[in-house]
């Protein structure tokens, strides 16, 4: 079925629901659908259903962390193109390393610089 | 090939022996008869003793500090941007694939992380689960040797990156970019140590390049990458994902990394995958687990072909009290029992008192 709006869905994947709504809310003052989910296995369901454009993903979560998810989701070659930004506490480099490995186009850790953020989902994300 | 396939009645033959000699080199004690079961339980046809005994136990835990040992002077080389003056690998990695050779003992210890510095117990895993899982790919031994040698240095290049990180081991927007320069990193130390063991710059550059093109940096495609690069590539996320990290003191179950590598279409080649599921299995070597019958024991052998029946000592009983003598229970030929779930470190502290391996 094809999409009811052509604004730009973004994914967020966060087990703290009070800072998953505030990203939410910035985002959507810019023209971005919202969708969220509460960990790795929530957003994989979420997916198929929300087609998002681009997801940002929490590390750090209860049944399916972030690291899994994003196996889980850039193993789909169907979904592989979408840009996924970690969004993180967790500062170390080899988990860096790690979500590089496994295809995250970004890395940011909270708490984050809101301009920063909307730059680099407006960098993988057009808005028409 | 379909996911199904890799599993049970796939095209792997159950009957398959285990965990072929590797080398007749052996820098290991031999092995001695071990304890199993009061009440006596069909044969087993393998070699491997099914709990390692003292000296075996013993000779892991020692060669596995000395591969830290190794390992570690290579990262603190790396990181200072030293030269090296002798470089002992094919004498540890002859060490390694002898020991494996011999017992499933070293695999008992390869469940740990060196918290201090994460990359330092993570290439010593990765060349210790690389060198098992290339039982299944049917290696000579100088094949071995060349790709242990290419495990214990395809990652020092991340070293240099810790030690030029703002704060080490801190991750910010900047640092992330230039997490994928440390391929890069690891060839030019490697060229500058005048290393010119067959594949090392390869491995170094190439272990991040997936089989349909996705990878970094030059995103290569599987007949492009070397295959030792596309087997410790392969191995270089399973370890990561199932070893406690600072923020992971729970890491996630073997079964669930490799059943979603296995569901990862196209990123490896499917030999590779089921060479991993083959000789590491959802149940690896030294997982506590509880049995559809209530027991409890530890995995001491995993059965290639046939990756949901392991071999298990087990050790207590359903009510948690310790078995007298710890009794071999094979999965492939006790059907009627299954790995009813894996405990985690948590539970299985608690069942053991604190002194599980992993």
């Amino acid at each position: 079925m094809a999409k009811a709006s052509v604004a730009p869905v973004i994914l967020i994947v966060d087990d703290d629901a009070a800072f998953a709504a505030s990203v939410a809310q910035l985002l959507e003052a810019q023209r971005y659908e919202v969708v969220l989910a509460g960990d790795g296995a929530q957003a994989i369901a979420a997916v198929k259903e929300a087609k998002p454009d681009l997801i940002l993903m929490d590390i750090n979560m209860p049944q399916l962390d972030g690291e899994m998810a994003l196996l889980k989701l850039k193993g789909q070659p169907e979904l592989r193109s979408i840009p996924i930004i970690m969004l993180t506490g967790v500062e170390d480099l080899l988990d860096g390393h790690l979500t590089a490995t496994l295809g995250a186009c970004e890395y940011l850790t909270k708490p984050f610089d809101p301009p920063e953020l909307l730059a680099k989902i407006a960098a993988h994300v057009s808005q028409t | 090939m379909r996911f199904s396939q890799l599993f049970e009645g796939g095209p792997t033959p159950p009957d398959k022996p285990t965990a072929p000699p590797m080398s007749s080199a052996a820098a290991v004690p031999p092995a001695r008869a071990v304890p199993v079961s009061a009440q006596p339980s069909p044969p087993t046809p393998t070699a491997a003793p099914i709990v390692p005994s003292a000296p075996f136990q013993q000779a892991a835990e020692m060669l596995y500090l000395e591969a830290l040992g190794t390992v570690r002077q290579l990262v603190q080389l790396a990181s200072a941007g030293q030269p090296v003056s002798s470089l002992p690998l094919p004498e540890l990695v002859q060490k390694i694939i002898a020991q494996l050779d011999h017992s499933n003992a070293l695999l008992y210890v390869t469940g740990r992380s060196t918290d201090d510095n994460y990359l330092i117990g993570h290439i010593v895993n990765v060349t210790i689960l690389s060198l098992t899982t290339a039982r299944s790919l049917h290696y000579d031994a100088a094949k071995l040797r060349g790709l242990g040698i290419c495990a214990l240095l395809y990652d020092l290049g991340m070293a240099k990156l810790l030690s030029i990180a703002a704060t080490p081991h801190k991750l910010s927007g900047e640092a992330f970019k230039e997490i994928k320069q440390h391929t890069q990193y690891s060839v030019e130390l490697l060229r500058s140590w005048g290393i010119a063991w067959e594949g090392v710059t390869e491995v170094a550059q190439q272990h991040h390049e997936r089989a349909d093109g996705s990878g970094y940096p030059a995103g290569l495609k599987a007949g492009s990458i070397h295959e030792w690069a596309q087997l410790i590539g392969l191995i270089d996320v399973y370890e990561s994902l199932t070893h406690p990290r600072a923020h992971r003191q729970q890491p996630t179950p073997a079964a669930h990394v490799i059943a979603a590598l296995l569901s990862s279409r196209d990123l490896f080649e499917a030999k590779y995958l089921r060479a991993l599921l083959d000789q590491i299995s959802l149940y690896p070597v030294g997982t506590w687990v509880q049995l559809s019958s209530g027991e409890y024991g530890q995995v001491s052998e995993v059965t290639p072909g046939m990756p949901m029946r392991p071999v298990v000592s087990v050790q207590f009983d359903h009510q948690h009290r310790r078995l007298p003598v710890p009794r071999h229970v094979n999965l492939r030929e006790q059907m009627s029992l299954l790995v009813e779930k894996v405990l985690d470190a948590e539970a299985t502290a608690k069942l053991v008192g604190g002194l599980a391996h992993g």
